[in-house]
């Protein structure tokens, strides 16, 4: 399903002074493509992101899924929306540090109301699938940077969202960690068909990877690429 | 997330902040401590006097005078009030009324109240008392049928008496029962033997009755505190036999409030002139011959008190019933239970305050966290509900430890007074009591207030916009 980004504006207030972060922006992201959304700090990627993501309202625009606007949610069917329809992942892995890697997982589940056994299954065979099979019940401060990001992405998969929004994944991370990351994002993407919007400042990665790529500049689309 | 997660989370939360935790549920432990124990102090005492008044089947009795005389005149007897209560005089209280009241649907007894100041004599020892003429059939009600050795009055007749247990120890025995198995410092050093009740039974005693010419006494009342006057005064001695031994009143019985000893009503009306009968002839002395001063009335079913009591009335009589003051004694008990538990809920909103303290600090050390769950689906309900579950716990961990000091506390308190406050011969106190209703209510009102206390934070954590969250140090 195509994600169709129309219009859309968000704008912060500092002071007196109104400041565009997403300025009359529109697109369309292909279902299964790997888009890639580049720019400088401060020109929009991560705002964008949070909209599309349902963890922010645009002033106006729309943002279609599913035939849905996700700007015309309810606080609670944006709930549902984040829950069900996309999976997010941060630069700062945003794992609850006094739960272990199974335990992070089994809150999305629990959260979309899986319980039991179920869940515990499914928490195991994502850790699994994302090379964590001998670390379930390590807490976040026991695990590296690399494995960290996975156990995030495994948490962001766990409701097996239409759309992964990844928000600078590997900024954290060193190179070689940097470089497993986007391998196991791109296998996502090719094997199971998973849309994947990702925001970075590293055009150079983002050119390999994705398939769709938007430069923003204060907010706008500067250039936009689709192979 | 169903609730068993969201309790889970819940706990797992205050696990994660022990100290902060504990230092909260102690602050709910000490508030339902403090309101449990006051409580259960005001319906300790409750419970102990009306226990006490239906031991004696108080609530079902009633006397009926021909004067209006309450409890008042009683306790604070006023000759003008009385004077012109006797002015307002009825119908006089005589066989044929007493056969009339007799005859009322739903009497189950009732008899002239015959009361006499006397002297009981056994072996060396002797007592003063007041010996009460019942009819046998007294022995169907309670405190007489169920005694603690021998038998009630058999017969109307003969000289057959019982004893209350207070009066025999006064006579120097201390019957063995299930509160009293060894003799008190203050009964060894009175020289008391402690027996077994069963084996007093049949012993003979003597009841020396002092008669009083009320008359005599009424003309010149000044003479009897002068020492003259004592020909208004005469003894007459009279045998009788031990037949029964009543049980040991509670802390809070009548014990020997209406007579230290019973002696069949017939006989009673041999022994020599009585100046006066009971209590009623003291407060309206010049009761014509052949006329009772009260009579008391017994009804088989407390419901048809009222009925009886106006059917009563209505044959031109007073009645005075100890359940009158019942009501009284309600309301009196609601405002001390009242300002007891008012006592408890202040401690229990100073323990309210530590809570929204509690979970406000949460929430600012928790806020990432929010915005987390936030962003992976958790819905404004679900972060509301996961605080008020915190806060519940802490009220429902908080109440159960509470209700344990505040039993504990009880229980200390009870063995202070039962060791040096009171003495050692009497019945030991319970002045506390703890009915499943203060438990459960202690419970839930501890829970409540809690979800108060958890109202505005959980608000306020529903409410965390998770972006800004998410970027929370």
């Amino acid at each position: 399903m195509n994600i169709q980004i129309n219009e859309l504006v968000k704008t912060f207030r500092k002071g007196e002074n109104t400041i565009p972060a997403v300025n009359h922006l529109s697109s369309t992201v292909r279902d299964g493509s790997f888009t890639a959304v580049v720019g400088k700090s401060g020109s929009g990627k991560s705002t964008l992101l949070n909209l599309v993501g349902g963890l922010d309202r645009p002033d106006s625009g729309e943002i279609i899924i599913d035939g849905k606007n996700v700007a015309a949610l309810n606080r609670r069917e944006l709930s549902v929306y984040r829950k069900t329809t996309v999976g997010i992942i941060f630069q700062s892995f945003n794992l609850i540090h006094h739960r272990t890697a199974q335990e992070n997982v089994e809150l999305s589940l629990a959260f979309n109301g899986i319980t039991g056994r179920k869940r515990k299954e499914k928490s195991k065979a994502l850790l699994e699938s994302v090379g964590l099979g001998e670390r379930l019940d390590h807490l976040p401060n026991e695990l590296s940077g690399g494995e960290t990001q996975r156990v995030s992405i495994a948490r962001a998969l766990a409701n097996d969202p239409h759309v992964l929004l990844a928000d600078e994944p590997t900024g954290n991370l060193d190179s070689s960690t940097s470089h497993e990351i986007m391998q196991l994002l791109q296998r996502l993407n090719k094997e199971s068909g998973l849309t994947i919007i990702m925001v970075t400042h590293d055009r150079e990665t983002a050119e390999i990877v994705s398939d769709h790529l938007i430069q923003l500049k204060d907010g706008a689309i500067m250039d936009e690429k689709i192979r | 997330m169903n609730i068993r997660d969201l309790i889970k989370i819940g706990f797992s939360n205050l696990w994660q902040t022990k100290l902060r935790s504990i230092l909260t549920i102690l602050g709910v432990v000490i508030g339902i401590g403090a309101l449990s124990s006051m409580i259960s102090f005001g319906t300790g005492i409750q419970k102990n006097i009306t226990d006490a008044f239906k031991n004696n089947d108080l609530f079902t009795s009633m006397n009926v005078t021909a004067a209006k005389i309450g409890m008042d005149d009683i306790q604070h007897p006023d000759p003008g009030r009385i004077r012109d209560a006797m002015k307002e005089k009825k119908a006089p209280l005589n066989d044929s009324t007493l056969e009339l009241i007799r005859n009322v649907e739903g009497v189950a007894i009732a008899h002239p109240e015959i009361i006499l100041p006397c002297k009981l004599v056994m072996g060396e020892k002797n007592t003063s008392t007041r010996a009460q003429a019942l009819p046998a059939a007294m022995g169907k009600y309670k405190p007489y049928k169920d005694l603690m050795a021998g038998t009630f009055l058999l017969s109307d007749t003969g000289r057959q008496m019982v004893l209350s247990w207070e009066t025999m120890r006064r006579l120097g025995y201390v019957c063995i029962d299930d509160k009293q198995n060894k003799l008190s410092k203050k009964d060894s050093s009175e020289n008391r033997i402690l027996v077994n009740a069963d084996t007093m039974i049949g012993k003979k005693l003597f009841l020396v009755a002092a008669t009083i010419d009320v008359k005599k006494v009424m003309k010149n009342p000044f003479a009897m505190m002068n020492g003259a006057g004592e020909e208004a005064f005469s003894e007459d001695s009279t045998v009788f036999t031990l037949t029964g031994i009543l049980k040991r009143s509670g802390p809070f019985g009548s014990g020997d409030i209406k007579g230290g000893a019973v002696i069949p009503a017939k006989t009673a009306s041999e022994i020599p002139t009585l100046g006066f009968s009971s209590i009623w002839d003291i407060l309206s002395p010049g009761k014509d011959e052949n006329q009772y001063s009260s009579i008391y009335v017994r009804v088989g079913d407390i419901q048809e008190m009222g009925r009886i009591r106006k059917e009563i009335e209505d044959m031109d009589m007073h009645v005075f019933s100890i359940s009158d003051q019942l009501e009284e004694i309600k309301r009196g008990f609601l405002i001390m239970d009242s300002i007891l538990g008012a006592i408890g809920v202040v401690a229990l909103l100073i323990a309210a305050l530590g809570i929204i303290n509690t979970m406000v600090m949460s929430i600012l050390e928790r806020t990432r966290e929010i915005g987390i769950m936030k962003a992976i689906g958790g819905s404004d309900r679900e972060i509301k509900t996961i605080f008020f579950v915190e806060a519940g716990s802490i009220g429902l961990i908080g109440a159960i430890f509470g209700l344990l000091l505040g039993w504990l506390f009880t229980r200390v308190a009870t063995l202070v007074i039962n060791n040096y406050i009171v003495p050692d011969d009497e019945v030991a106190v319970d002045l506390f009591y703890f009915p499943i209703w203060l438990i459960l209510g202690a419970i839930a009102f501890s829970i409540l207030i809690s979800l108060a206390a958890g109202l505005y934070p959980a608000a306020r954590a529903a409410r965390i916009d998770p972006v800004k969250a998410l970027r929370h140090d």
